[in-house]
């Protein structure tokens, strides 16, 4: 079984199966044009316990099919996917907000597009349901609006609150 | 509180001048800058980190720092020095000494220390994800809300503002639920094709959709030329005047509408999520149409009243202009669509009006006189009478070159406007009640004999009988699109069919082998009463596969048409498997009437009522009371229900309210 070294941002050196790591777009790329040689692959975004959390991911999903290929990168186009978290996804994304955070992030930089869609699906689920008071006061955001921008802003929504 | 630092700084130490910030401890300006000195130093992983990279929490780190100052400086010096210390060493830690330093605090913490901590991290924690995600994975994320929570999420802040209110997610808001239900939360808007074309807004905000390849949605809303236009034009020089504007209003706006096409499709790269100008946004587009949806899901109507008609009212249509309406008091009535005011009666048939069918430029009425007539509805001027005989006519629709009118014996004629040739179906055994034609060569047909019958008009044969109604069928609509059924529907038909045989594919033995593949191909015919759902109809049948991709392999795709009987029910039915699919059950008395487009079906009743299903579950949503009688015939639009009854009333129940200013 192949393997790939890969040097993460705070200095650690991990060796992963190359078939799980090449599941991440930007990995696989470079595997592909033999970057690697004999020195390890440098991540400099990832932190050791970020591409941990990755990988124990990537392993879970090794053989799923890609995607049809009828997506295309730009997700907002497309029809409006499935909101619905699948049980193992739901479990390992019960994490914290940082980590998250930190997922998210990889999984756009290293290309993993279903870790990437799972991150933005929990982050929507997080903002559901939530009044615009309640959102702010979960992510910690500011009020930057003035209490007449405020209002007026509150008035354009309003046609969507179902009452 | 500024003088209190002040007071604070020049006690604990004065050698320490800040010359930036007079007002501030100069022992906390030193500090801060070198605690954020530190953090710019740091590895590029610690440059990431969220809380330091973020304006917003920097200056909330230095207001607590402050705060934080301002108590040590209470302290005794030695204190004081000690304290400042420990921050200073710690900030100009490198990140695993940090945690280092962390774990041994930790290890020293007693209870009330943990419970402080684990009280303070929490709030720390927070990710403004939208805010500090890059813009491409912050619109993901907004992809992932319904309407009402981006409305909400507009709410928060600047930044989630101009991200929520981005033009493409509404766009695709607009493109999952105008004209059809939403596969995921089940809601569908109507079109407001009509309403739309009159005010400034063009239906080019429905096709300049920016970088998407034309949909079929796209397509719906592409202003079609008018379906009989060919016949509008060779008859427009014999027309007033405003038909002229009447022609060039509808036909342009297809112009405009694929110039902006072209223009869309050179520009597929532009991402930005500014508005164009001139044109709405998608999100007031989407506000509008789901106003008028609550209120037909509400129920909430204006009704108006239209008085006139000396007998029962037995047929309509109508547009964003005009109503018409026949009756047994033998005269057709045209009434302002907007106001509701009579604009002319036309006279000339001996008997009641049955049934009549306008384009733009003519109206075709027929009688139970035995008559067609074609008039001139803005002059008023009846231009040509046909004889028909077949003991009256009940009913008509013509298309761009043919006209069919079904008779009280029975028999179906059509003529070619073209060619002049005439033909004559023969099968029905009883009243003829509807007949549609599909294209150029098949009709559709249903009768007091219980049958619904598809006719091949080259051959002149029945090329199949659709039986299950028990009793009249009186009326029957064609689905403006293939509608997605549950598998389970076939399936129950499929048995019923192993049991009784009794379905019309058996009588499909006419050499019609390709009727499935040609009724792929579609009416490119259409009339009926709703003039929308018609160009609908032209849009949406044909190969092209249905508008989503089906979502789970337990639903079906079939072009349906529905009839209502004297048997009470409404009945779905697969065209081109012949089956009975769907019996709709409410009515208490017989249905005489009913329209549908792709959202809703409206069925009128000798029961007095009308009644509002769901395309989707064909459950009853709305029964609409008020007729004082049978109601013979109704029409639909996107806004509107019109009914006509027996006691000689119109009545206009108009949804669209809210949207009307």
């Amino acid at each position: 079984m192949s393997t790939v070294q890969i040097l993460t941002s705070d200095g650690q050196t991990v060796t992963v199966d190359r078939k799980v790591v090449s599941k991440a777009g930007v990995i696989d790329s470079a595997l592909a044009s033999g970057a690697e040689g004999n020195s390890p692959l440098k991540l400099d975004n990832i932190s050791a316990s970020v591409l941990e959390k990755i990988i124990e991911y990537l392993k879970h999903h090794v053989d799923d099919q890609p995607d049809d290929g009828e997506d295309s990168d730009d997700d907002i186009d497309g029809p409006r996917r499935d909101p619905i978290i699948d049980t193992w996804d739901a479990k390992f994304i019960e994490v914290d907000l940082e980590l998250l955070y930190e997922l998210i992030l990889a999984a756009n930089y290293l290309d993993i597009k279903p870790l990437l869609d799972l991150g933005c699906k929990t982050v929507a689920n997080m903002i559901k349901g939530k009044t615009p008071e309640e959102i702010r006061s979960h992510f910690n955001i500011p009020a930057d609006f003035t209490p007449e921008e405020e209002e007026q802003i509150r008035l354009e929504n309003e046609w969507a609150e179902d009452r | 509180m500024a003088s209190d630092a002040n007071s604070v700084g020049g006690s604990s130490n004065a050698s320490y001048p800040s010359p930036s910030s007079p007002t501030q401890s100069p022992d906390m300006a030193t500090s801060v800058a070198a605690m954020f000195a530190n953090f710019d130093r740091q590895t590029p992983q610690t440059l990431k980190c969220y809380r330091h990279t973020s304006a917003q929490h920097r200056a909330e780190s230095e207001a607590t720092y402050r705060e934080l100052s301002r108590q040590v400086a209470k302290l005794p010096e030695s204190t004081q020095v000690a304290v400042e210390r420990t921050w200073t060493d710690f900030a100009g830690a490198p990140s695993a000494t940090r945690i280092l330093i962390l774990a041994g605090l930790l290890n020293q913490c007693c209870i009330p220390q943990l419970s402080f901590l684990h009280r303070s991290v929490a709030p720390l924690l927070r990710i403004d994800f939208i805010a500090m995600t890059p813009p491409q994975v912050a619109l993901k994320i907004m992809a992932y809300l319904d309407a009402k929570t981006l409305c909400r999420a507009a709410q928060v802040s600047k930044t989630w503002q101009a991200l929520a209110d981005d033009d493409r997610l509404w766009h695709r808001m607009c493109e999952q639920h105008i004209d059809r239900k939403c596969t995921s939360c089940g809601w569908g808007l109507p079109l407001l094709h009509k309403k739309k074309r009159r005010c400034e807004v063009t239906d080019q905000d429905l096709v300049n959709s920016g970088r998407t390849p034309p949909t079929s949605f796209s397509n719906v809303c592409t202003p079609t030329v008018a379906p009989g236009n060919s016949v509008a034009s060779t008859l427009k020089r014999s027309a007033t005047s405003d038909d002229d504007e009447e022609v060039s209003g509808l036909t342009l706006p297809g112009v405009d509408a694929a110039a902006a096409h072209k223009r869309a499709r050179t520009d597929p790269e532009d991402t930005s999520t500014a508005t164009v100008p001139g044109r709405r946004p998608w999100k007031q587009i989407y506000a509008e149409r789901l106003r008028v949806e609550r209120n037909w899901r509400r129920g909430n109507y204006r009704l108006r009243v239209l008085e006139g008609h000396t007998d029962g009212v037995l047929c309509l249509q109508f547009d964003d202009q005009y109503i018409m309406t026949g009756s047994y008091d033998q005269t057709i009535r045209v009434w302002n669509s907007e106001t509701g005011a009579a604009i002319r009666t036309l006279r000339g048939h001996s008997q009641g009006v049955r049934a009549l069918q306008f384009d733009q430029v003519k109206l075709i009425s027929g009688s139970l006189d035995g008559t067609v007539r074609i008039w001139n509805y803005r002059t008023g001027h009846c231009l040509r009478v046909m004889e028909v005989g077949g003991g009256g006519v009940n009913c008509l629709h013509f298309d761009s070159t043919l006209l069919a009118a079904g008779c009280v014996d029975g028999s179906i004629s059509a003529w070619n406007f073209k060619s002049g040739a005439t033909s004559h179906l023969v099968g029905h055994t009883d009243w003829v009640n509807a007949v549609r034609l599909l294209d150029s060569s098949r009709l559709l047909s249903c009768s007091d004999d219980t049958t619904v019958r598809l006719w091949d008009l080259d051959t002149r044969t029945c090329t199949r009988v659709f039986n299950g109604h028990v009793g009249h069928v009186q009326t029957f609509q064609l689905a403006s699109h293939p509608w997605q059924l549950p598998c389970t529907l076939l399936d129950e038909c499929r048995r019923s069919n192993d049991q009784g045989d009794i379905d019309g594919e058996d009588q499909l033995d006419h050499g019609h082998s390709s009727d499935t593949d040609s009724a792929a191909s579609g009416p490119r015919t259409p009339g009926s009463h709703d003039t929308a759902a018609v160009r609908r109809a032209i849009r949406h049948y044909g190969p092209a596969p249905p508008p989503h991709p089906t979502p789970s392999s337990s639903l079906f795709t079939a072009n349906v048409f529905v009839t209502g009987g004297l048997d009470s029910t409404l009945k779905v039915w697969d065209l081109d498997r012949g089956k009975c699919l769907d019996t709709l059950f409410g009515h208490t008395e017989g249905i005489w009437s009913l329209a549908m487009d792709s959202l809703r079906i409206v069925s009128a009743s000798n029961d007095a009522t009308i009644k509002v299903w769901d395309t989707q579950s064909r459950r009853c949503l709305q029964t609409l009371r008020g007729h004082d009688g049978p109601v013979n015939c109704v029409g639909l639009s996107d806004v509107k229900v019109i009914s006509g009854g027996m006691d000689h009333r119109v009545r206009i129940w108009d949804f669209g309210l809210a949207d009307s200013e």
